[in-house]
């Protein structure tokens, strides 16, 4: 009898951990998405409201392909230019509506991932550099006269026949979900756990049986999904736009560094990391750029040398220590 | 144990009847270092071979070509009579083909159950009954890179044996290990083969532990087959007393 209620026991209490597991996951989706919603009651700056939400859902992508695969992607923002582009190719030439014309941004920059599938072979800094490379082959390309009937080339996209401040942040609230929910579920997955387990070590992941290429491959097209779908619905808020602007690596390395100043393989860590600094960059960035790149440079630096797993890390960190202390292992 | 005669081959082993691992003629190259000449060796269903030969004879090359993290440049691996040569290490994992490191390789972010949550299942038994027969029943919900070098090869084995393997490749396991550990291991080796019929090839230096573990050896020597047969016989032969000793 003893056993039977210890087992009872037990099971209760997997049972609590699973449901309190549940509501933080929700939480982290809801939470994040109804304060976007509800931001614009406090800030009418709706285009800052959505360059940041494009951020936290760049550093989302980036969440996705560096936090769980380990792949520092500087090329980061072809996948942003290719959604704007997409979008604006969707709305320009196949008449498509700017919810419509968003997503097609987000198919465009998956359709240049899977073209970009080989990269995938490289690791390390030659995968940083072979990827920001596509990222500039993607930009002259789309900048070409030669292609001035599709994208118009150097001449800029004009989306301002479907503008729409109140759309396109709504569009963005709803894009800002996604990601969350996308990253919630990747990590609650066994295609997460594969991904954390083929960062560690690939060999062995690939000895426990998972498909490498496959799983890295996955988190690739997911990472670009998000990226194109953050290029459409900023190419949608700004409704005019160059490929300088779509293009910019400034882009990258603010998405890369927001999600590791946030922590990487997180859910919230990208979020906080994302809002923290762009709110930093807008109120000094722009009328005293040195500061802030000075502000940056540090911030670099201290994510270096002493927090490789953000600010999330030291959280989680004495969270366990904390754990342990009263027993739970875990 | 050692029920076999001595069959000291000259330069290889000729294929073993009904053998479920074959390595037919395979040689490997590293530029113009010949790492694996001509080597040949069959083990049968629930055999345990022993793979010894001092270090850079290619006992490792051995096991990573049959594990598939090196193709072999000529020659073939075959498993139930099937050319697995080459194949991606996943898809060995998936047929049946598992191995450990020499240095073991968890992930250490994760605990030890979530070491085999990650693998592919294709066993009988539970990620519970693997841990509890591995020794690491009580230390589930550690995270691996908190465990002890012990516990890792511990966990090394377990992650190999979750994929349900056929063939398991025991590469330098009892390395670093104390006597009692070292039996215990051997004790789990031997119960796999008794009560799941496992195959294994084990590469391992100490002698004590391949004579409660193999039954029999291959001895390998600058990359081919000098010996293949039972151990005492092994450790009685004049080749192999001259690539241990010199003279």
């Amino acid at each position: 009898m003893p056993e039977r209620d210890a087992d009872a026991s037990g099971q209760r209490a997997t049972r609590a951990r699973q449901w309190r597991r549940r509501g933080a996951d929700l939480a982290a989706v809801l939470v994040p998405t109804v304060l976007f919603a509800l931001a614009r009651t406090v800030d009418s700056n709706l285009l800052l409201l959505v360059t940041i939400m494009v951020y936290v859902v760049l550093a989302q992508g980036v969440n996705v392909i560096y936090g769980f695969t380990g792949y520092l992607p500087f090329g980061y923002v072809g996948f942003f230019g290719a959604g704007a582009y997409g979008t604006y190719i969707a709305v320009a030439h196949l008449g498509a509506n700017a919810v419509e014309a968003t997503v097609l941004g987000g198919v465009a920059a998956v359709l240049v991932a899977v073209v970009l599938i080989p990269l995938l072979r490289l690791r390390g800094a030659y995968f940083a550099i072979a990827s920001l490379a596509a990222a500039l082959a993607l930009s002259s390309l789309v900048s070409n006269p030669a292609l001035t009937s599709v994208t118009n080339g150097p001449y800029g996209a004009d989306l301002s026949k479907v503008f729409s401040a109140g759309g396109s942040y709504w569009m963005a609230v709803v894009i800002v979900a996604v990601a969350m929910l996308a990253v919630v579920v990747l990590r609650r997955s066994r295609l997460g756990l594969q991904l954390r387990a083929v960062r560690a070590d690939q060999v062995s992941a690939g000895y426990a049986g998972v498909n490498v290429v496959a799983a890295r491959t996955g988190a690739w097209l997911l990472s670009a999904l998000l990226a194109g779908l953050a290029g459409g619905v900023y190419a949608w808020s700004i409704s005019v736009f160059y490929p300088t602007a779509v293009f910019d690596t400034t882009i990258s390395l603010f998405a890369i560094v927001f999600a590791l100043f946030g922590g990487v393989g997180t859910v919230l860590g990208p979020v906080v990391g994302a809002v923290v600094l762009y709110y930093v960059y807008n109120a000094i960035g722009v009328s005293d750029p040195q500061y802030f790149q000075l502000i940056f440079g540090v911030v670099i630096v201290i994510i270096a040398l002493f927090l490789p797993g953000g600010l999330a890390a030291v959280l989680v960190g004495a969270r366990r220590r904390l754990a342990l202390r009263g027993g739970d292992v875990r | 144990m050692f029920a076999e005669s001595a069959s000291a081959a000259p330069s290889n082993e000729a294929p073993r009847a009904n053998a479920l691992l074959e390595v037919e003629g395979v040689t490997k190259l590293f530029g113009p270092l010949r790492a694996l000449d001509d080597v040949s060796l069959g083990v049968k269903q629930g055999e345990v071979l022993g793979l010894v030969g001092p270090n850079g004879s290619g006992k490792t090359t051995v096991i990573n070509v049959i594990s598939g993290l090196l193709a072999p440049t000529s020659g073939r691996v075959l498993l139930d009579g099937h050319d697995v040569s080459g194949k991606a290490p996943f898809r060995l994992a998936r047929r049946g083909i598992n191995r450990t490191f020499q240095i073991p390789k968890p992930f250490p972010a994760l605990t030890a159950r979530e070491n085999l949550e990650v693998a592919h299942h294709g066993g009988t038994l539970s990620d519970g009954e693997i841990l509890e027969l591995v020794g690491l029943g009580g230390r589930a919900e550690r995270l691996a890179g908190e465990l002890t070098a012990s516990d890792q090869k511990r966990l090394d084995l377990a992650r190999a044996l979750v994929t349900g393997p056929r063939v398991l490749l025991v590469d330098e396991l009892g390395a670093g290990l104390s006597k009692t550990e070292l039996d215990e291991l051997a004790v789990i080796l031997r119960r796999l083969v008794a009560e799941l019929g496992m195959t294994m090839v084990v590469v391992e230096h100490l002698m004590g532990f391949l004579e409660q573990v193999a039954d029999r050896v291959t001895v390998l020597n600058a990359g081919a087959v000098i010996f293949s047969g039972g151990l005492s016989e092994a450790l009685a032969d004049p080749a192999v007393i001259k690539v241990f000793i010199g003279g």
